[in-house]
Parts: C-alpha cells; sequence; structure tokens
C-alpha cells in the first residue's frame, strides 16, 4: 500500500498525536525507511518458541 | 523538578549549545566565572601537568598532600578556560561549587579522612546525568530549565568516592547521533569530536578533564573514545545503574566511563558498578575491584579476530591498525582466531533501531503531546539553527506498532544466541571501533558496535594509532568479551595499551 502524508495523519491521530502539516512529509519517509527495516525482520527465520527478550522474573517475596 | 531552577530562554540555548564557554558560564547561576587572574596551568599547581596526569598519579599526590584538590580542581578550571573556547565540551560549568567541592575534600584528607582514588579528583558528565539543583539539559531546548532535584546514581556514587563534579558535557539533542554539534576534535578543531557522548571524549583528550561519563545506546561511548584517541568503556548491561539519566531506549542504554588510560577507567568502573534497586535492570552481580583485576598476562588468552572479509568498505588507515594491533597480541601470546559471524546479523543493527526507536518514542510521548513539541531543534524549515532529527524519529516512531516492537525483540533473541555461540571459544574478541578516522566517509556493511548494546556484552575501545590520510586522526580497538567478563576487557586493553604507548599521544592544543 501506498504511504501517505494522509495515512501518516491518520495514523498519528489515531494514536494521540498532532503531526503538523509541514512535518508530515519528514515523517513520512522516516516512517518507510523503519518498514523497510521491520520487512528485514520478518524475513528472519524465527523458532515458533522464540520470545521477546524483554522478560522478567519475579522474585520470591514471601 | 525543584530546586534553584535556571531560566533560560531558547534563543540562549542555543548560544549556549554553540559552545561558547564565555557564555556557557554565565547562564548557570551556580557557576562562578572563572577568576580574571586565572594563571596558567603549571603556575596554578606548582608544575602540574594536565596533559600527563592520571588519576594514580593525581591520587598518590592528593593523598601525600603534595598537592591540594583546590589546587587541581584551579587548575583544571584554568586549562577549561584555555582551550574551551575552541574545543566546545561543555554545556555547563560549576566552577564556585567544584571550589566548594575541593576545599572539603582537602578538609578531610588532612584529617586523614581519605575516602580512595577518586577523591578530590575532578570530573564531568554527559548533560543526560541528573546532577542535584544543576540544570541538565540532554542537548536540548525541551530540557532547558530541568533542574534536577536529585543525581543520577553514578553521580551520587562518584560525589561519595569524594571525586569533584566540574561541569555538564555536550552531546547531540537527546543523545541522537554520531556527531556532537559545536563540538570540535582535539586532534582536528575543523572536525567533529563524533558522538553521542562527544563533550566527554573531547574534554579527555584536550586534558581539560581525566575522568568523564558517557552513554552509549548504539556506540556513543566508544565511537567518540576512538574518534578522540581516549578510552571508554561500555559495561555489560546491568553492572551500571542507569538511575535519573536522561533515556534514548531503556533496553539498550549503557552508563559507562571514558578517561585518558584503561586504568584510570578501570578505576571509575569500580566507584560506579554494582546492583542499584532503583534501577529495576540492575543486575545482581557483586561489584569488583576493576583496577585491581589489571595486570592480567594475555599469553594464552583465545582472542577472536574479526575477519578482514567483515571488514568491508572500512578505511585502509583502520584496517591497517588493527591488522598491527593484532600482531601485538600475537607477540603477548595470546591464541588467535578468525571470526565472521553469520549472514543474518546482518540484520541485527536494524532490530536495534526499532528498538531504540519504539522506546525513545514512549519516552518522547509527553514532549510531543504537549506544547514542549514546539522546542525541539528543527529539521524543517528552521534554516541557521543546528539540524537534529530527534523530532522527526520519535513521532515516526510514536506510529509503530506493540507487534512491531516485540517482533524486533524475538529478533533480539536470536541474534543473542548468535552471539554468545560466537564468543563460545573466545575469551574476548577483537574489532576496529570505527569504521574511519573522525569526519572520513566510509560505506561499512556492518559497523560492529551496536550489535553490543542488543547483547549487553561489554565493550572497550582504546587508541590503536593515527590516520595517514589524512594524517593524524586517531584511530581505536574495540575489546569485548562475555557477560560480566568488564574486568577482564580491561585487562586485555591494559596489555595493549602497555605494550604500544599510543594514549600517551596528545593533541596540541
Amino acid at each position: 500500500m501506498d504511504i501517505t502524508k494522509d495515512f501518516i495523519r491518520t495514523l498519528a491521530a489515531a494514536n494521540g498525536l498532532t503531526i503538523p502539516e509541514e512535518r508530515l512529509e519528514v515523517v513520512q519517509r522516516q516512517y518507510e525507511s523503519y518498514l523497510r527495516t521491520l520487512l528485514e525482520i520478518q524475513q528472519l527465520e524465527l523458532e515458533r518458541e522464540t520470545e521477546p527478550s524483554i522478560l522478567y522474573t519475579l522474585e520470591d517475596m514471601r | 523538578m525543584s530546586g534553584d531552577a535556571v531560566s533560560l530562554s531558547r534563543r540562549r540555548f542555543f548560544e549556549v549549545s554553540a559552545g561558547a564557554l564565555t557564555t556557557a558560564l554565565t547562564v548557570d547561576a551556580n557557576a562562578a566565572r572563572l577568576p580574571s587572574d586565572a594563571a596558567p596551568v603549571q603556575a596554578a599547581a606548582g608544575g602540574l601537568d594536565l596533559t600527563k596526569l592520571t588519576i594514580p598519579g593525581a591520587a598518590a599526590q592528593l593523598r601525600g598532600r603534595t598537592l591540594s584538590a583546590v589546587e587541581l580542581t584551579q587548575a583544571t578550571l584554568d586549562r577549561i578556560a584555555n582551550v574551551e573556547p575552541r574545543v566546545g565540551a561543555f554545556i555547563t560549568i560549576v566552577a564556585d561549587r567544584a571550589l566548594d567541592a575541593a576545599r572539603q575534600a582537602d578538609r578531610e584528607i588532612a584529617a586523614g579522612r581519605y575516602r580512595g582514588p577518586l577523591h578530590g579528583i575532578p570530573f564531568g558528565v554527559k548533560d543526560t546525568y541528573y546532577t542535584r539543583g544543576i540544570r541538565t539539559t540532554a542537548g536540548s531546548p525541551v530540557l532547558a530549565d530541568f533542574v534536577p532535584d536529585a543525581d543520577a546514581a553514578i553521580v551520587e556514587r562518584l560525589r561519595t568516592a569524594g571525586a569533584i563534579l566540574i561541569g555538564k558535557l555536550k552531546l547531540p539533542e537527546f543523545s541522537f547521533g554520531g556527531t556532537t554539534p559545536g563540538c570540535h576534535n582535539p586532534w582536528d578543531l575543523s572536525r567533529n569530536a563524533g558522538g553521542s557522548s562527544g563533550g566527554p571524549a573531547a574534554a579527555l583528550a584536550a586534558s581539560m578533564l581525566m575522568a568523564t561519563m558517557g552513554g552509549d545506546t548504539s556506540g556513543s561511548i566508544r565511537n567518540p573514545a576512538s574518534t578522540c584517541g581516549v578510552v571508554g568503556l561500555k559495561p555489560t548491561f546491568g553492572l551500571v545503574s542507569r538511575r535519573a539519566v536522561v533515556p534514548i531506549s531503556w533496553t539498550l542504554d549503557h552508563l559507562g566511563p571514558m578517561a585518558t588510560t584503561v586504568e584510570d577507567a578501570a578505576i571509575l568502573l569500580t566507584t560506579i558498578a554494582g546492583h542499584d534497586p532503583r534501577d529495576r535492570f540492575s543486575a545482581r552481580a557483586a561489584a569488583a575491584d576493576y583496577a585491581g583485576l589489571l595486570n592480567r598476562p594475555v599469553k594464552g588468552l583465545r582472542l577472536g579476530v574479526l575477519a578482514p572479509s567483515e571488514l568491508e568498505g572500512f578505511h585502509p588507515d583502520v584496517r591497517q591498525a588493527f591488522a598491527e594491533a593484532v600482531t601485538v597480541f600475537e607477540r603477548l601470546g595470546a591464541q588467535l582466531r578468525e571470526v565472521t559471524f553469520p549472514a543474518r546479523m546482518r540484520t541485527a543493527a536494524g532490530a536495534q533501531e526499532i528498538i531504540r526507536i519504539a522506546e525513545a518514542a514512549t519516552y518522547h510521548r509527553r514532549y510531543l503531546t504537549s506544547a514542549a513539541a514546539a522546542n525541539y531543534i528543527s529539521d524543517v524549515g528552521q534554516p541557521g539553527t543546528a539540524v537534529s532529527r530527534v523530532r522527526t524519529t520519535v513521532e515516526a516512531g510514536s506510529l509503530l506498532t506493540a507487534a512491531q516492537y516485540l517482533q524486533a525483540q524475538r529478533a533480539r533473541t536470536l541474534f543473542l544466541a548468535d552471539t554468545h555461540k560466537a564468543y563460545a571459544p573466545l575469551d574476548a574478541l577483537l574489532s576496529p571501533t570505527m569504521p574511519a578516522p573522525a569526519g572520513v566517509p566510509a560505506s561499512p556493511r556492518e559497523t560492529f558496535r551496536s550489535w553490543w548494546n542488543l547483547s549487553g556484552f561489554p565493550a572497550l575501545s582504546l587508541p590503536c594509532g593515527f590516520s595517514t590520510d589524512p594524517p593524524g586522526l586517531p584511530i581505536g580497538l574495540q575489546i569485548s568479551a562475555k557477560p560480566f567478563q568488564d574486568a577482564l576487557v580491561l585487562a586485555v586493553g591494559q596489555a595493549y595499551e602497555r605494550a604500544t604507548g599510543w594514549h600517551t599521544k596528545r593533541p596540541r592544543l
């Protein structure tokens, strides 16, 4: 799909952000760059069981 | 936020950030102007040569009372007055507070209450570290009036050790970037000091300080350390508390010491390392005497050497200096083995970027959704001001989904396993810190810095030579190892340092 300034404006609004009109283009380009990076990440063959690195354990508080 | 807040207009902030010392000295209400009758460095402290002084050297004199903390602090302020206008390493200098602390240190030492090797030693911190009652800007007009009411954990520990805070050091806005606007490289003032801990590195290289603290999310301690020819350590994640420091990314940020020798860095690490229950990522690892663990022989150590095929796009002088560094370790008796990484590690920097940006966007939300958003240094329609892409980066990062962020964190798990596997047969790994000297273009396939933020492994940068084209710019060697092998990394670094002496070189200023 095409990423347009309208798309960025709408997505930002859905996330509670107002991006000023004059900033939409630079934000759009930056967002597209992130999507390209994410595409590379999605092509990695991750095991079904792979968990994210952000995990924690609770201490025994008894 | 409380304390004696210093109001600062946005325009004023830019003036300060531009690096004019005289301006910097007038904006902090607590920072006195340097004395107009400041004597040259040598006269100020009885022949003290700050370009050669190390922490143990100064500590011996302070403890033996052949040098006072006031003399050392005054000599430091004099050196800053002389050099800083050309270098631009500081945002804020707290001369009066420093001299007060120095007088206190002298009283304690005279009374037999010597606290240890940092007692009376001047230091500076990147301006992301909270300092009680002293403005903490993170290099941004967004925080131009932020005066914390508590010190960062590291500052707290350094003060408890008797060290004397001299000032806050320059960085790009909110630490975003590999260069530091307005901070000149002491080896070539027409070039940048690197970043994001550019101020801490430049202050060391210019002999304005012998102890500074930086931050490293993608290589931001090691980059300027290499670029300015000083020592910088990114410790193991969790070894050093990150409490009360303006973050980029909670799971990638590391804080660590920068110095002019490995031993000085080890002394600083000994002071700042250790569990902090108020940092939820702080490791429950016992702190060590890192300086006491130096002097370990390299003979027999299994050192990985990044294969030449991995250094595609690196500057020829960097490749040459790295090859020569490897031969030094060979002479010292290390067992060397070439290392390559799986091709999929090429995606690691991308995962690091997504994690970093998503976390940064979360931190910045409070500013993006308030009037403060207008205060970011802009990259749109603001000719004449220093360009920063922070706002753009975090605005776009705010549009990433939780699923995308977590997918990057899942990829991180894969890369972490790959990294552990690569290090399994090794004690440490050698690689160049930067692909090129300061300001020289390079197009490496991989920079070999942010991987260690993703994995949390410790990584040290230390000087390993100078470029020939262009001439005279520092080149850095990176030594990394498995988690909590910080002492080993430092010991390997010191062995190299002793065998070569690159760390003794200082720029002419």
